[in-house]
């Protein structure tokens, strides 16, 4: 009966950690939700900061920047994970580039923040803007989703391109016609967290994308207007800067309030996006095999 | 047995995976309308040799081969041969079945989609004459829209058949189609390439020395890389010319 009891203590013990780290997650994020709630309401999530407490356009920025990065981000990613993972496979080349990526992903995110307050704001002259913080968030973002994109890429077997090719496919079309669709869900997956990365991110953007947020307007489509909402040479302040602003900034009486409920907003739409690329990955397997 | 005109012709063809020379110099011939068995023992060369004759070694990084595969009157690696287009017309079939995940028909069709074959009517008849002949119509007709992965191994296997069949090829290769099915559904896969040689050239490599003497008219015998014998399948089998071959056959190594 030992190795029964040993089978039955180990499984105690593992089920002990996992709820345990549950059990720290949900108190964490229920003891943001109770603190932040409160401050929670519909002017706070529709009106501008220089009007009082809301956050309109930090959330804005949020959403607006994510677009553009992975507008950005996602072909590049896109074409490298093809590149190491089914042309370059093996190879040299793509040994040296799979460990520069690696390098890269590891970078904190500060020093990519810095860098494109050197190059883009400074030396390109573009400025804290949407764009410095969009190009800061690609080079944030690319290694992470170049992996994330191989990944899936790699889980789809590779009898399927030896398949292709013998029925007289040409890699091109297998890898666009068979490997991408087989590896969309994957891809999802990994394209929606990497965007509640990007969307969490503050250290990146303080020098790039700036700390102001000015009044934007949304019906103002003309996007050379200072504050048209599509403008993507104004500067930008987003969600994660806003709470680190606030809280080392801290003017006003409603600071730690304001921090609070952004922070709630913050959690809430990366948790969304969590869920979201579950459903969605889920859904589109079963879209695949059925 | 009167040898016909020859669809392939291999002269002196040798494989190396980077520096390890694999297949040391085969030289034969595929008889028009026969059904080639390339048999030998576990690591003898003989999916190697087959892999040659489509190009599919090309996918493998550093794989070199030389001498010479003739097609046509044409070396499929001379430098102005279009690999794609040689790859429907020397099909192939793997030991493992390897539907796309779409539906059968999408899995048939698919081919020639890449090629641009866009009319519906065109692209049913292709369809269905393709699963006729790979002989799994009766049994997939009613469901030509699910997943091809949803059939079992054999029926898969045919609906491999049926999409290189699609293509219109000259010959078919098939690497130990069935080694992964049971022995009703390989009867059946050898029933249909029984009935497929009329109309097409077939290599198929196997470890099943029963299979080779069912369906064969030629068989070839490689050892360590090396082709032992070759001749009319009647003949390998009832009088070896070499020591190999009928030890072989007598089950003493392999």
């Amino acid at each position: 009966m030992n190795r029964y009891r040993t089978d039955k203590f180990a499984r105690g013990l593992i089920y002990t950690i996992v709820g345990a780290i549950i059990a720290l997650i949900a108190i964490f994020i229920g003891y943001l939700l109770v603190q932040g709630w409160s401050t929670i309401s519909w002017s706070f999530l529709t009106t501008a900061s220089d009007d009082g407490l809301g956050i309109r356009d930090q959330l804005f920025n949020s959403l607006y920047l994510l677009i553009l990065t992975l507008l950005l981000s996602f072909p590049i990613a896109l074409g490298s994970a093809i590149a190491l993972t089914i042309y370059g496979k093996k190879s040299r080349f793509a040994a040296i580039a799979e460990m520069a990526i690696q390098a890269l992903s590891s970078l904190p995110s500060i020093i990519i923040g810095l860098f494109g307050f050197l190059l883009l704001v400074l030396k390109f002259k573009i400025g804290f803007s949407v764009l410095s913080g969009a190009i800061a968030l690609t080079f944030f973002n690319l290694p992470i989703l170049t992996q994330s994109i191989s990944l899936a890429i790699a889980t789809v077997p590779e009898a399927r391109m030896t398949a292709g090719v013998s029925l007289g496919v040409s890699k091109w079309h297998t890898i666009t016609k068979v490997i991408l669709p087989e590896a969309m869900p994957g891809m999802i997956s990994g394209i929606v967290l990497s965007a509640g990365r990007v969307f969490g991110e503050a250290a990146a953007l303080i020098y790039t994308a700036g700390q102001s947020a000015p009044k934007l307007d949304y019906f103002n489509w003309n996007i050379f207007d200072a504050n048209s909402f599509l403008n993507p040479l104004r500067p930008a302040e987003t969600l994660a800067v806003h709470i680190w602003k606030v809280n080392t900034e801290g003017l006003g009486a409603n600071a730690e309030a304001i921090s609070k409920g952004t922070i709630v907003i913050l959690i809430l739409t990366i948790l969304a996006f969590n869920l979201l690329a579950r459903q969605l990955s889920r859904r589109l397997q079963r879209k695949i095999y059925h | 047995m009167i040898m016909t005109e020859n669809s392939l012709t291999t002269k002196d063809v040798k494989v190396s995976y980077g520096k390890y020379e694999s297949l040391h110099g085969v030289t034969l011939a595929f008889p028009k309308n026969k059904i080639t068995a390339l048999m030998g023992p576990s690591g003898c060369g003989k999916s190697t040799f087959l892999r040659c004759l489509n190009r599919s070694n090309d996918l493998l990084p550093d794989v070199t081969v030389s001498g010479e595969i003739e097609f046509e009157q044409q070396d499929i690696y001379g430098p102005k041969v279009n690999v794609v287009a040689l790859r429907t017309q020397i099909g192939m079939v793997y030991q493992q079945p390897t539907p796309f995940p779409f539906s059968i028909y999408e899995n048939v069709i698919f081919s020639q989609r890449m090629m641009g074959m866009r009319e519906r009517r065109q692209a049913d008849e292709i369809v269905e004459r393709s699963l006729r002949q790979a002989a799994i119509w009766d049994e997939v007709k009613d469901r030509l829209h699910r997943s091809a992965q949803s059939l079992s191994g054999g029926q898969q296997q045919r609906v491999c058949l049926a999409s290189v069949l699609a293509g219109a090829p000259e010959v078919i290769l098939l690497d130990e189609p069935t080694s992964a099915l049971d022995p009703i559904a390989s009867a059946k896969i050898e029933t249909t390439l029984l009935a497929l040689k009329d109309s097409y050239t077939i290599v198929i490599v196997t470890h099943n020395l029963q299979q080779a003497s069912r369906i064969s008219d030629q068989t070839a015998f490689l050892l360590n890389g090396n082709l032992i014998e070759a001749g009319a399948t009647k003949e390998i089998f009832m009088k070896p010319r070499e020591q190999a071959t009928s030890d072989y056959l007598n089950g003493k190594f392999g």
